[in-house]
């Protein structure tokens, strides 16, 4: 019942949030000198046709109100360059890919991530641990399009373990889901070394020690969960930001996903598309946050749900 | 079976830190007899903790170190335990409670579990057994309502009522020693007399020799039979509690016995206290840790660590002043006079 009232609080105040956020944008993108249509050569009365065609024609405020009523509808409008196709449409082709990809790249991220993390805490200043370190420098300071380009070159091109790019099997999501996951591996890894040797020293712990606890049982039951809070925070913008498409991984490996449409949207100024992707990625993120809020609250019982 | 369920010889326990070592524990030996409660004594960064703590190895190691020294539980040497073999003492036959109820509990587990996971460990017994056992000890540990408690997390429950579950967590198994780190310090007085009266109360009914480390030496005469006084990591003094009480020999037991605030003294009389502050265990001085703060300090003080003296009944003391060639400086001592040598400032 608490869990409900908190949900409902929160969906509303992210209405209210997302609301401001497609105002804003729908404004600031108007604000850009040119418009979708300057870079093509046509005749002045083609061109009117056009823009009276998409509603440009008419006062910004009058396109405010009836983006605002068809956003209403679920309709984010048709894009201006790739024509004939709703944004929509768009992202419902797009996004899957982009989702198969995001969501690997996490899994894989958290999994070896925490594995690391905890080995590395637990062998401080040992082999492993010095191990973890430098793949948590490689990780954070290597961008992803060499990491990208290397993987290709390297397990595609030379050793040729993987097809280089395209999206139909298994053997293709490998590289992209390592290039994309590296990053946040490392960060993940980096958090919860840091945080587990800062619950190893904790009091508990030591209680559970002295009652005599197996290594698995002090880790699993009473650190992992206490030192999971700083990466639960870290994961909510991360997973964001990662399944709504990565323009530069998803470009190295020619994946068909969401990626390349927040570049080229912005590159062609097409208005609907650069709104409604916003919108679509502002969603997912309070959407993320509000799920971290309540895994929070689950792991940690003096988190109320009550602000 | 031996009279003596723990004796610990020449224990010393380091930190290696950047800064150097830290030689928190030197050379202790001390023996404790089954249903016996010791109190261990000494101000704050006296070695206490770190000492019985480190008897099962609890302190994280790097840094924690023992550097020496043996370990005999109920016969058995366990200085060379590793951490497989501990755990068959650690909680069944060795129980601790700390010092902060706050945090030696986890926050995010239910009371219930952090009870039953102990039974578990060691007892071949069902969750259903396990729980019902927890609820009779949560009940024996003095908690109202522990069927309720059970369902409960740590934050729910008040100072004393936690520090009530860690001592039905570690009576779980009826270990045959109890080690209560200053079990009291965070409570307020008449939570700690009630705390203190539990541990009692199961140390007769159980036959559970305690080992009790406080910094209130009233609650030292109301417990303990025996004492030992703990500074800069040694041992300086042990015995029986009225031989430490009444015929104290060494002069830190004396300015500990003198520091406790009095009810019939003059009440604008400014409270004892001890001139100073403890030594850098970083480097320890050569000689007794306590001369550079001691009003009988001699030459041989600062340069020689004592011996022991026996004085009988087991009453041991480590000062140059119980030594015969000691002199002028030791008569006055023995009188309570103040004598301020010639080396001290």
């Amino acid at each position: 019942m608490k869990l409900l009232k908190f949900i409902l609080k929160r969906v509303v105040v992210s209405v209210i949030m997302i609301f401001c956020l497609v105002t804003i944008s729908f404004f600031l993108v108007k604000l850009i000198p040119g418009s979708p249509f300057t870079s093509e050569k046509m005749q002045a009365g083609n061109k009117a046709a056009i823009y009276a065609y998409y509603g440009l024609d008419k006062p910004v405020y009058e396109q405010y109100f009836t983006y605002m009523k068809n956003l209403l509808h679920g309709d984010l409008g048709t894009s201006y360059k790739i024509r004939g196709v709703t944004v929509n449409e768009i992202i419902r082709t797009a996004f899957p890919y982009s989702l198969d990809l995001g969501m690997r790249a996490v899994a894989f991220a958290l999994t070896m991530g925490l594995l690391l993390g905890i080995v590395a805490a637990y062998q401080r200043g040992k082999a492993m641990d010095t191990f973890t370190m430098i793949v948590a420098i490689i990780g954070t300071s290597v961008p992803s399009f060499i990491m990208g380009f290397f993987v290709q070159y390297l397990f595609a091109v030379k050793l040729k373990w993987f097809p280089p790019a395209e999206y139909t099997s298994f053997a293709h999501t490998v590289l992209p889901t390592f290039a994309l996951g590296l990053g946040m591996l490392a960060t993940i890894a980096k958090y919860t070394r840091t945080s587990m040797l800062e619950v190893i020293s904790s009091d508990y712990v030591k209680t559970a020690d002295a009652k005599g606890l197996s290594k698995f049982r002090i880790i699993v039951g009473h650190q992992l969960r206490n030192a999971l809070m700083p990466i639960i925070t870290l994961l909510g913008p991360m997973i964001a930001s990662v399944i709504t498409g990565t323009f530069v991984v998803e470009n190295v490996f020619a994946i068909p996903g969401l990626g390349r449409h927040y570049v080229t949207s912005v590159q062609g100024l097409d208005y609907t598309l650069i709104t409604g992707l916003t919108i679509f990625f502002a969603a997912f993120l309070v959407l993320m946050n509000l799920l971290v809020d309540i895994v929070y609250a689950l792991i940690d019982p003096r988190i109320g749900l009550v602000e | 079976m031996s009279e003596q369920i723990l004796k610990v010889e020449h224990f010393s326990v380091s930190f290696d830190t950047y800064a150097g070592e830290v030689q928190a524990v030197r050379d202790v030996s001390f023996a404790l007899n089954r249903g016996e409660i010791l109190s261990i004594v000494g101000e704050s960064g006296s070695g206490k903790s770190v000492m019985t703590q480190s008897l099962v190895k609890l302190l994280p190691a790097p840094p924690a170190r023992i550097k020496s020294g043996k370990v005999i539980f109920d016969g058995q040497d366990i200085s060379g335990y590793r951490f497989k073999q501990l755990r068959q003492i650690k909680g069944q036959k060795i129980a601790y409670i700390f010092q902060d109820p706050m945090t030696s509990l986890n926050p995010t587990v239910k009371i219930g579990k952090q009870v039953t996971e102990g039974l578990l460990a060691h007892a071949s017994v069902s969750r259903q057994e396990a729980r019902r056992k927890a609820v009779e000890l949560l009940r024996s540990a003095g908690i109202p309502n522990p069927d309720k408690r059970m369902e409960q997390y740590p934050h729910e429950l008040s100072g004393g009522m936690r520090q009530r579950v860690m001592i039905a967590i570690a009576i779980a198994m009826q270990p045959q020693l109890l080690v209560a780190d200053e079990p009291t310090t965070a409570l307020d007085v008449t939570i700690q007399s009630q705390i203190l009266g539990t541990i009692k109360d199961l140390n007769r009914s159980l036959g559970m020799a305690v080992i009790l480390i406080t910094h209130d030496m009233g609650v030292v005469a109301g417990m303990a039979q025996r004492v030992m006084v703990m500074y800069g990591g040694r041992v300086v003094e042990s015995g029986a509690v009225r031989d430490i009480f009444y015929h104290s020999a060494h002069p830190y037991t004396r300015s500990l016995l003198a520091a406790v605030p009095r009810l019939d003294a003059d009440s604008t009389a400014p409270l004892e206290h001890i001139v100073g502050s403890p030594p850098d265990m970083l480097a320890p001085p050569a000689g007794c840790p306590f001369a550079p703060r001691c009003r009988y300090a001699m030459e041989v003080c600062r340069s020689h660590m004592p011996g022991r003296t026996e004085l009988g009944d087991g009453h041991d003391t480590y000062c140059w002043l119980c030594d015969s060639r000691a002199g002028e400086t030791a008569q006055a001592f023995l009188r309570g006079e103040r004598v301020v040598h010639s080396g001290t400032e």
